[in-house]
């Protein structure tokens, strides 16, 4: 999209001229929000605040205030004068989180809100960081790319090519300049997501989802700069915080494994027998075994503490409703409506033949969603440079084919697209039909979702239907990014 | 014996249709206010509805409360954890006034529905029937007052909130605030799944799943090709 026929996006970057003054102006519109949602919940029934953020903070209050029903259930649970956070229903995070919102109580009850937001302007800080270090001098102009930044970033033309060294280097060069056009891209790419309504609305409600995507984001800073023990840490610390980042692990192994295949690659031998071993191989290095034990290490050694203080609440709540929840309530996932027509407590009229309890099971859902996150990780991402993709299309597999999916899981591959977006080669056209595609699927959805719930219409079947419009939809539109995405670097 | 012509004017339902509504209750308190005494709802819910604990809770400053039943908020109406059907009782904070004068005081609580078991036949709604809350004042003379020894009588609508709510024994005397005569069960409409879908559910899910994941499959090896394919290019230019 050359900026020429984009002119009005001259008078947008000229508001965000600046790294300094984005993040200024998103704070800006973050803090008055807060501000109006108190304003707004204490006048009005219908409130701004996100249920959720009532169950942290009464989830706080319940670890803050122990009493003779309230008390941390572990082992070693008596040796700290602390309450249960697992009191409230339906609270299933880690304690951590509660934890984190004390201030909500003895600071201010939106104290929370305003560390969400702050995890909203790191995030940005984060991903401006990274595109003018590493992404941007990787996807400088090529003859076919089709990208560019507005006219006023382009005063200062490219100076110098960049390179990223695939060999483990984990330092780009400091002499590679960095030009203020691609200063500029950088801002409008991290204005995309900090400017996002959708990104604003679920930190200033008070969701909890801006905590989690400053880790995965700090997780993916320290992998494409090779700082590999750091990065098993942090993906630890990022799973135990909700499971699914751990998809992320696979491809880190595949990353570390070809880079150390690259000193010393053997010739593929013939045989199936023996290209598995050789896979293994490969796979199984000193440096992939020591990424995952600290990996591994860091998920264990938070559960096991978490364990010990609140006992088996903590283990139920956080990972094992996970495992066999039933969502029967009409979300964005088809699967919802099969769950509700077969729940386990309406009886079945006839026995259910083999086909039929596979095709019910919850392992037969699961495993296409498995074999599409964590294969492509596994078999796409062979180089750091490969992750940013790699990551996208592992998270947004993993939402598409999830049993259950609601509007905030959006912001888990969301947050990838400001750093994808330099690598995509794609026409205005295209652009535009798949944003359509994206949004459209879920305004379907949603008008239909309303009729149901608060216009009491009986039309499950049409919003199965939406559900599967949105499968494909959303489908569609991963394949489309994934197929405009184009490598600017050599690799080594 | 303070006068008590309070009337229970209406209980009314507001949508009639969909998973959330809100119960609004009307109170006609004449006459002379029972000073000793505090204003009560007692609501009986069938299983299908609930109230939210949590968002009652924002409601304080009208009415306290207390559940007796209610099981999972999140489960259906035929899941074990539903737990039936329930009951709420509220204290109802009554507005000071002059005495004497009428006060019509207004009482909301936001009820939600449960998913109801799916219907294979008919209209795809359950009707979900709810009674008129039960309304009373808890006087708290003291016992010498009315004439020592006697048991507290307990109006019949009144002994199961009793035997729910012990707190109320302490009263010393419960008075029934009668239902004026156009009140009636208000009824909820919800909509429930068709029972016959499950074959179409079932296959069609089954089947754009699978589809999309194929298709999802052969985009990500034809992107892994495409890269081997950049990656060989790029390495013989540098080479020539």
């Amino acid at each position: 999209m050359a900026n020429n026929k984009w002119p009005k996006l001259n008078i947008v970057f000229r508001v965000v001229s600046s790294i300094r003054t984005l993040l200024i102006f998103s704070s800006v519109i973050r803090v008055a929000l807060i501000l109006y949602s108190e304003w707004h919940d204490a006048h009005s029934l219908v409130k701004y605040t996100d249920v959720d953020y009532l169950v942290f903070t009464d989830a706080t209050s319940f670890t803050l205030t122990p009493g003779p029903t309230n008390r941390a259930q572990g082992p070693l649970g008596k040796w700290f004068n602390i309450g249960d956070p697992y009191h409230r229903e339906t609270y299933r995070y880690t304690p951590l989180l509660a934890l984190l919102l004390s201030p909500n109580r003895w600071l201010h009850k939106s104290f929370g809100k305003y560390l969400f937001a702050g995890c909203d302007i790191l995030a940005g800080m984060l991903m401006h960081r990274l595109l003018v270090s590493t992404i941007l001098p990787i996807a400088r102009p090529r003859t076919d790319a089709t990208v560019h930044a507005p006219s006023s970033c382009q005063r200062h033309p490219t100076t110098s090519r960049g390179h990223l060294k695939a060999d483990g280097d984990s330092k780009i060069s400091a002499a590679i300049p960095i030009s203020e056009t691609e200063s500029c891209r950088a801002t409008l790419m991290v204005a995309l997501h900090l400017l996002n309504p959708i990104v604003i609305g679920i930190s200033t409600r008070g969701s909890s989802e801006s905590v989690l995507t400053l880790f995965v984001l700090l997780t993916l800073f320290c992998a494409l700069r090779g700082r590999w023990d750091a990065t098993a840490v942090l993906l630890g610390l990022s799973t135990h915080w909700k499971i699914y980042p751990v998809i992320y692990g696979v491809s880190c192994v595949g990353v570390i494994a070809t880079e150390h295949q690259r000193n010393g690659q053997k010739d593929r031998p013939r045989g199936l027998l023996p290209r598995m071993i050789q896979h293994i191989d490969v796979f199984v290095t000193a440096k992939t075994v020591r990424f995952a034990g600290i990996s591994a290490g860091t998920f264990f050694i938070l559960g096991l503490s978490m364990y010990l203080i609140w006992g088996y609440p903590f283990l139920y709540e956080t990972y094992l409703y996970h495992l066999h929840r039933l969502d029967h309530r009409h979300n964005f996932s088809p699967y919802f409506y099969l769950i509700y027509l077969t729940h386990p407590s309406i009886p079945a009229t006839s026995p259910l033949a083999m086909w039929e309890k596979l095709i019910r099971s919850p392992l037969t859902s699961f495993l296409t969603q498995l074999f599409l996150s964590l294969g492509s990780g596994l078999f796409f991402v062979r180089t750091r440079q490969d992750m940013i993709l790699g990551w996208f299309i592992q998270t947004a597999a993993f939402v598409i084919f999830n049993k259950v999916c609601t509007s905030q899981y959006f912001l888990w591959y969301l947050l990838f697209l400001p750093l994808l977006i330099p690598h995509l080669s794609m026409s205005r056209s295209s652009f535009i039909k798949y944003l359509a595609c994206w949004i459209g699927t879920q305004v379907l959805w949603l008008s239909q979702a309303y009729k149901v719930e608060f216009l009491g219409e009986p039309i499950f079947r049409r919003l199965w239907l939406c559900g599967l419009i949105y499968v494909i939809g959303h489908s569609w539109v991963l394949a489309g990014i994934t197929d405009s995405y184009r490598v600017g670097v050599q690799r080594t | 014996m303070a006068n008590n012509d309070s009337v229970l004017l209406s209980s009314t339902l507001t949508p009639t249709r969909g998973f959330h509504t809100s119960s609004t209750t009307r109170l006609v308190l004449r006459g002379s206010h029972l000073h000793s005494c505090t204003l009560h709802l007692y609501f009986q819910l069938p299983a299908q509805l609930f109230a939210d604990p949590y968002e009652l809770d924002h409601r304080r400053r009208s009415y306290t409360f207390e559940r007796f039943g209610g099981g999972n908020l999140e489960a259906p109406v035929f899941a074990p954890g539903a737990g039936g059907p329930s009951g709420l009782l509220l204290d109802v904070t009554v507005p000071g006034s002059g005495g004497g004068d009428d006060d019509i005081l207004s009482i909301e609580v936001p009820l939600h529905a449960r998913y109801g078991v799916p219907k294979r036949d008919g209209e795809q709604i359950d009707e979900i029937a709810l009674p008129p809350p039960e309304a009373f004042w808890a006087c708290h003379q003291e016992r010498a007052d009315s004439g020592g020894d006697e048991r507290m009588q307990v109006p019949d609508a009144l002994h199961k909130v009793v035997k729910l709510a012990p707190v109320l024994e302490r009263a010393s005397k419960l008075v029934l605030i009668p239902h004026a005569e156009a009140v009636h069960a208000q009824v909820l409409r919800v909509p429930v799944g068709n029972a016959g879908d499950v074959a179409l559910v079932e296959t069609g899910t089954v089947v754009v799943v699978l589809l999309t994941f194929v298709y999802l499959l052969r985009t990500i090896v034809r992107a892994s090709r495409a890269q081997d394919v950049a990656v060989k290019t790029s390495v013989a230019k540098k080479v020539t």
